[in-house]
């Protein structure tokens, strides 16, 4: 007989007892991991999202000349009419090295052409790829389907006192209306979005851009990285990582990580709790029986590892059943927020919750075993 | 015969706030190698706490106890602990048997603390129980066992060990008359065979089949 086997033996006789304890543990480890891969998830999911929502790079010529802002963006000195991009860095971009991460790619050129009602702003652009950056656009019509189709951005639409389908003189070549942007608070309701190709010929801009803007997935990539990467591509220009937007997606990955591990925290510490509890109530409850192993020789030490292969017995079981019943909770909560990312769970979200549970186990269980140890056997048993 | 315990000028007094008990006062006791004593006294007299002295259980306030040729409390720390592994085998009132382990299992108990091999462990236990009549009823457990049985696993543990000193405290006061006289019969058996006994009891049945009868009242020993 070795001592785990006393241990293993108490713990059976004492069965509620030792559920309550690996319940709470379980409950404990449960949570944690529930809420640390609910949270990898959805963070994950968000990157994913927010990495799809809008621009994270601006490409813009290198030029000292006139400051040129864009989407409330200061991106940069831009010479209109000066140095511009070529086309061709199109083709670039998609050959650096982490150009899978890139997920839209959105050339413009950007000038003034002339209407009813003075010079606008004209932007021409890849709908496809517009479109497919600014989920946030709301169409009244429809998207354009040929060179002389046109969006209105709403203040634009609104002066010149067009609807959808109607017909009017931009730059001295007739277009029709074929969608109307609702408002957007940014600088697309004062501009007049036509086909690029069209938009080059329309402001003599053949082959050139005036900017690019770029969506990257930058879940696992540092967005610096890829800029980087673009201007050794295009040294013509200057490629600017939209900080803010990484900022906010970091600080709200950030504040669902530290909700989540806070939680986390505050379960483990009552299920540790718990656990102390029990231990200290079961060893008083063993008070007798340690006396009767001190008198019959069981140095301290042996008492010790009675009580806390006790607890590595208790924290595996709360460790195990706690991360099974994690993962069905995180299941379970993953499809109610239907987040789509990919899973949050990992092995290491496997492996050290039940390191984890043991340690807080033995951990939970060092006050009772320091009590058990310093009883004085004459005392423990009151019997002589 | 040479002497096995030697306890000389042993005091102990219990302080509790500022009530001070004597529960023993310079006792002076020998006892042989192979001596069967019984100690009789009334309730509060002192000699369980003589007892659990002998048996390395409760420091003496004063006083020295020699064991072997060897000061007991001037062994340090764990050593106590060893001392009474190697030394003791404990009979207490009430059996004091581990309710969750088998008859087999309690008796291996002192044979898991020395560190012996499970095989050692189960052939010195099934060895004792076998001695004291309990070969078919090694595997229950004490709540599935008689008194008497309970009586016989709980001196086949201060057995299995082979200590030269047995300490019985009112080994009898839980049973019946017929099972008292099996337990008596088997304490005169290992007697027999050498082994020093000390016993404590009320009974003066019990204590008239020791070779020797001590009285002790109010921590003094009177004859």
């Amino acid at each position: 007989m070795r001592l785990s086997h006393i241990s293993y033996s108490n713990l059976k006789r004492r069965r509620g007892k030792t559920l309550f304890s690996v319940a709470s543990l379980a409950m404990g480890v449960a949570v944690f991991v529930a809420l640390q891969a609910i949270s990898g998830t959805l963070q994950s999911d968000l990157a994913h999202q927010l990495d799809q929502y809008g621009a994270n790079l601006l490409i813009v010529p290198k030029s000292d000349s006139l400051s040129l802002s864009y989407g409330g963006i200061t991106v940069g000195q831009v010479g209109l009419g000066q140095q511009q991009i070529s086309i061709d860095s199109l083709v670039k971009i998609g050959e650096i090295h982490d150009a899978d991460s890139i997920s839209a790619v959105s050339p413009k050129v950007v000038g003034a052409a002339s209407t009813q009602i003075g010079d606008v702003l004209v932007v021409g652009v890849d709908f496809a790829q517009e479109f497919s950056l600014k989920k946030w656009w709301n169409l009244t019509g429809r998207r354009p389907s040929g060179p002389s189709e046109v969006i209105l951005g709403s203040e634009v639409a609104s002066k010149l006192a067009k609807a959808p389908a109607d017909a009017f003189q931009l730059g001295g070549t007739q277009v029709s209306v074929a969608g109307i942007l609702a408002e957007t608070g940014s600088q697309d309701d004062q501009a007049i979005f036509l086909e690029l190709s069209e938009a080059q010929t329309l402001l003599n801009m053949p082959g050139q851009l005036s900017l690019i803007e770029i969506a990257a997935l930058c879940t696992t990539c540092p967005i610096e990285e890829i800029a980087a990467q673009l201007s050794q591509a295009i040294p013509v220009a200057r490629v600017t990582p939209l900080k803010e937007a990484v900022a906010t997606r970091e600080a709200m990955t950030e504040r669902l990580a530290t909700f989540a591990t806070a939680i986390s925290v505050l379960v483990i510490i009552i299920s540790s709790l718990v656990v102390l509890t029990t231990v200290m109530s079961s060893v008083n409850d063993r008070t007798r029986e340690i006396g009767i192993l001190r008198a019959i020789g069981f140095r301290q030490s042996h008492v010790a590892k009675i009580i806390l292969i006790e607890a590595v017995i208790v924290g595996l079981l709360g460790g195990v059943t706690g991360t099974l019943l994690g993962y069905l909770g995180y299941n379970a909560g993953i499809n109610i927020l239907a987040a789509d990312a990919a899973s949050g769970l990992s092995l290491e979200l496997i492996f050290w919750p039940i390191v984890v549970a043991v340690g807080l186990a033995v951990f939970a269980s060092t006050p009772g075993v320091i009590k058990a140890t310093r009883l004085e056997p004459v005392e423990a048993l009151r019997v002589l | 015969m040479s002497t096995l315990v030697k306890a000389q000028q042993i005091s102990k007094v219990y302080q509790t706030g500022s009530v001070t008990t004597t529960a023993l006062q310079e006792v002076d006791l020998s006892v042989s190698k192979g001596e069967y004593l019984s100690i009789m006294g009334p309730s509060g007299s002192g000699k369980s706490t003589l007892l659990s002295i002998i048996g390395g259980l409760c420091q003496p306030t004063q006083g020295l106890l020699e064991v072997d040729g060897f000061n007991v409390y001037d062994l340090p720390g764990e050593k106590l602990a060893d001392y009474r592994r190697e030394y003791i085998g404990f009979v207490f009132q009430q059996f004091q048997l581990i309710p969750y382990l088998t008859a087999l299992e309690n008796v291996m108990l002192p044979l898991v603390a020395a560190g012996r091999t499970e095989k050692e462990q189960v052939a010195a236990a099934i060895e004792v129980l076998e001695k004291v009549g309990l070969k078919d009823k090694v595997h229950r457990l004490p709540s599935q066992l008689s008194g008497g049985e309970q009586e016989r696993v709980a001196i086949s543990r201060a057995i299995v060990n082979k200590p030269p000193l047995i300490l019985a405290d009112e080994p009898t006061g839980a049973l019946d008359s017929q099972t008292t006289e099996e337990i008596l019969e088997l304490l005169a058996q290992l007697h027999a065979e050498g082994q020093t006994i000390i016993v404590i009891t009320h009974n003066p049945t019990v204590a008239d089949s020791a070779d020797r009868v001590i009285r002790i009242i109010d921590g003094k020993i009177v004859d």
